[in-house]
């Protein structure tokens, strides 16, 4: 048997999605000899989004804007309750619908043009240690079905929901039902999608335990997707239950695309680092618990473990005491925040739909009385439950 | 020393019940759900193909119920001709 080649690297990044493309490009743009591994073949592709993410001058921090993958404007939300009355709420600017792999591919560009290697097409099928401590990966190529390995000072886990990183170094376990949203989305082409407003429909039957979503995707298309919890689920797969809604709602729009996947929805892990490596993105749980919602996350994660990152290279410092510094930045940033969705996810969890209703009609009341004053989400839910005695109940230590 | 895994659980009784999971490869969208799932890392993503390493799987159907599109299904042994 012939030994497999050895690579070295300052740093090697599993994965490149939003995190891994970032934090690549970053530590190269320092001049760390950075490889990026991504096992797709080609970034980005397929899509597993709904493609909703922040404001231009968010984004900005992290890529220039580039016209070229911004779709539409997100000016307004508004949530429908299962009995079809709804709040809306306009927060001019707050977000763009982009294409997420045209924009996976412009993160990996920069990484390229700052000097960072990435190679699509290689998967990484375990990690290499040294004295109890990672020390690199083991790759496969899959154009030629050859395998290699890399020796790197830091490893980096941004491999997304499936994450086989962040168990192979004993950091995480597997999802358990409850901390997964399992989804399925069309894009859709026809008449009547919103053009600048970003609805969410909920209700026990039509999205048990998650929420439908129509985002606007550009003239005449919209992204259509339903999140389920996977054992509230009694009446078919996500599939079924988009189907169901766009047949009911959309019944003329062609479906152009369809995708599927997994979202986690758990609390802050612990740690999110050991010896000579890290977890980043959605591989170190950084989506928001109750929405989904990881595409900000994941980049402000990077950018975190970027700065700790930078320094323990330089200084040549990667265990996990020192690295423990990611843990600490990561949770004063976002850690609190998502601490909060994780039980506001589980409130929600034991809506029924009236609930639902009181809740969305209690919200309209206050979105009304309050224009323009509502910096939070949480402050808003904390409002209803406190004017909604009938649901209070069950928010119980939820909240605050 | 590689591929090391802290959630490896013990088989349980389930291991001998005598199903076999099945993919159905034209539904599977590749998504990545079932493999994050899996709790004895019997899934993988291989680029874009699933794949199912059967020493490793107990058939606790957990992944079954989380796929979105129902690519993924539990069948008696005498009825399962080819898996994947
Ligand atoms: C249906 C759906 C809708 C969503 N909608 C939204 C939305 O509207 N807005 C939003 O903000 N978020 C949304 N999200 C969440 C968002 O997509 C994720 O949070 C985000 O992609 C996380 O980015 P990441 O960089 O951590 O991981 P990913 O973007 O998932 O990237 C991980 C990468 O690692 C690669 N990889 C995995 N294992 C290996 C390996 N062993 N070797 C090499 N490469 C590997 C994968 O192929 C992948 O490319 C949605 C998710 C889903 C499933
Ligand atoms: S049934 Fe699915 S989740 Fe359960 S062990 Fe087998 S592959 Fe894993
Ligand atoms: S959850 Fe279903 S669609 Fe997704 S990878 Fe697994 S089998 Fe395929």
């Amino acid at each position: 048997m012939v030994a497999s080649a050895i690579e070295n690297a300052d740093a090697v990044i599993v994965g490149c999605g939003v995190a891994g493309g970032l934090l690549g490009g970053r530590l190269a743009r320092d001049g760390f000899r950075v490889i990026v591994l991504e096992k797709r073949p080609q970034i980005g592709v397929p899509v597993r989004c709904g493609e909703a993410a922040g404001s231009r001058q968010e984004i900005s921090q992290f890529i220039p804007i580039d016209e070229s993958w911004i779709v539409a404007e997100i000016n307004a939300a508004r949530m429908y309750a299962p009995n079809l009355t709804f709040v809306e709420k306009r927060f001019p600017g707050v977000g763009v619908m982009i294409n997420r792999d045209e924009f996976d591919q412009a993160l990996a560009g920069q990484a390229e043009n700052w000097g960072a290697d990435v190679r699509s097409h290689h998967e990484v099928t375990g990690l290499r240690w040294r004295d109890g401590r990672v020390c690199g990966v083991k790759v496969k190529r899959h154009t030629d079905k050859t395998t290699y390995d890399v020796d790197a000072r830091v490893t980096v886990g941004a491999d997304g929901v499936e994450s086989f990183v962040g168990r192979w170094a004993n950091l995480t376990g597997h999802l358990r039902a409850k901390e997964i949203h399992t989804a399925a989305e069309y894009l859709l082409e026809g008449e009547g999608f919103p053009t600048d407003t970003i609805e969410i429909y909920v209700g026990r039957k039509i999205s048990p335990g998650g929420y439908v979503w129509v985002f606007p995707k550009g003239d005449r298309f919209a992204n259509v997707g339903v999140g389920v919890h996977p054992k509230m689920a009694k009446n078919g797969t996500a599939r079924d239950y988009l189907h169901r809604f766009v047949e009911g709602h959309f019944p003329d729009a062609k479906k152009r695309r369809f995708i599927a996947g997994g979202v986690s929805g758990t609390k802050p892990l612990k740690t999110m680092v050991g010896d000579g490596v890290l977890l980043v993105g959605e591989a170190g749980r950084h989506n928001n618990p109750f929405s989904g919602g990881g595409i900000m996350n994941a980049l402000e994660g990077a950018e975190e473990a970027h700065k700790v990152l930078k320094i323990g290279l330089e200084r040549d410092t990667l265990d996990n005491e020192f690295l423990r510094r990611y843990d600490k930045a990561w949770h004063n940033r976002n850690g609190q925040v998502i601490h909060r969705f994780a039980l506001l996810r589980e409130f929600f969890f034991k809506l029924d739909d009236d609930d639902m209703n009181r809740v969305v009609s209690v919200l309209d009341k206050i979105v009304s009385a309050r224009p323009g004053k509502i910096t939070d989400y949480t402050e808003v839910f904390r409002a209803a439950f406190k004017t909604t005695p009938g649901v209070l109940w069950k928010a119980r230590r939820m909240l605050w | 020393m590689a591929n090391r895994s802290s959630t490896r659980m013990p088989k349980t009784e389930k291991a001998s019940n005598g199903g076999r999971l099945v993919i159905d490869h034209d539904e599977c969208a590749g998504c990545g759900a079932c493999p994050a799932v899996c709790h004895s890392l019997a899934l993988r993503l291989d680029a874009l193909t699933l794949e199912i390493e059967y020493e490793l799987c107990d058939n606790c159907s957990l992944c079954v119920i989380v796929c979105p599109t129902g690519a993924l299904s539990v069948v008696e042994k005498h009825t399962c001709v080819r898996a994947g």
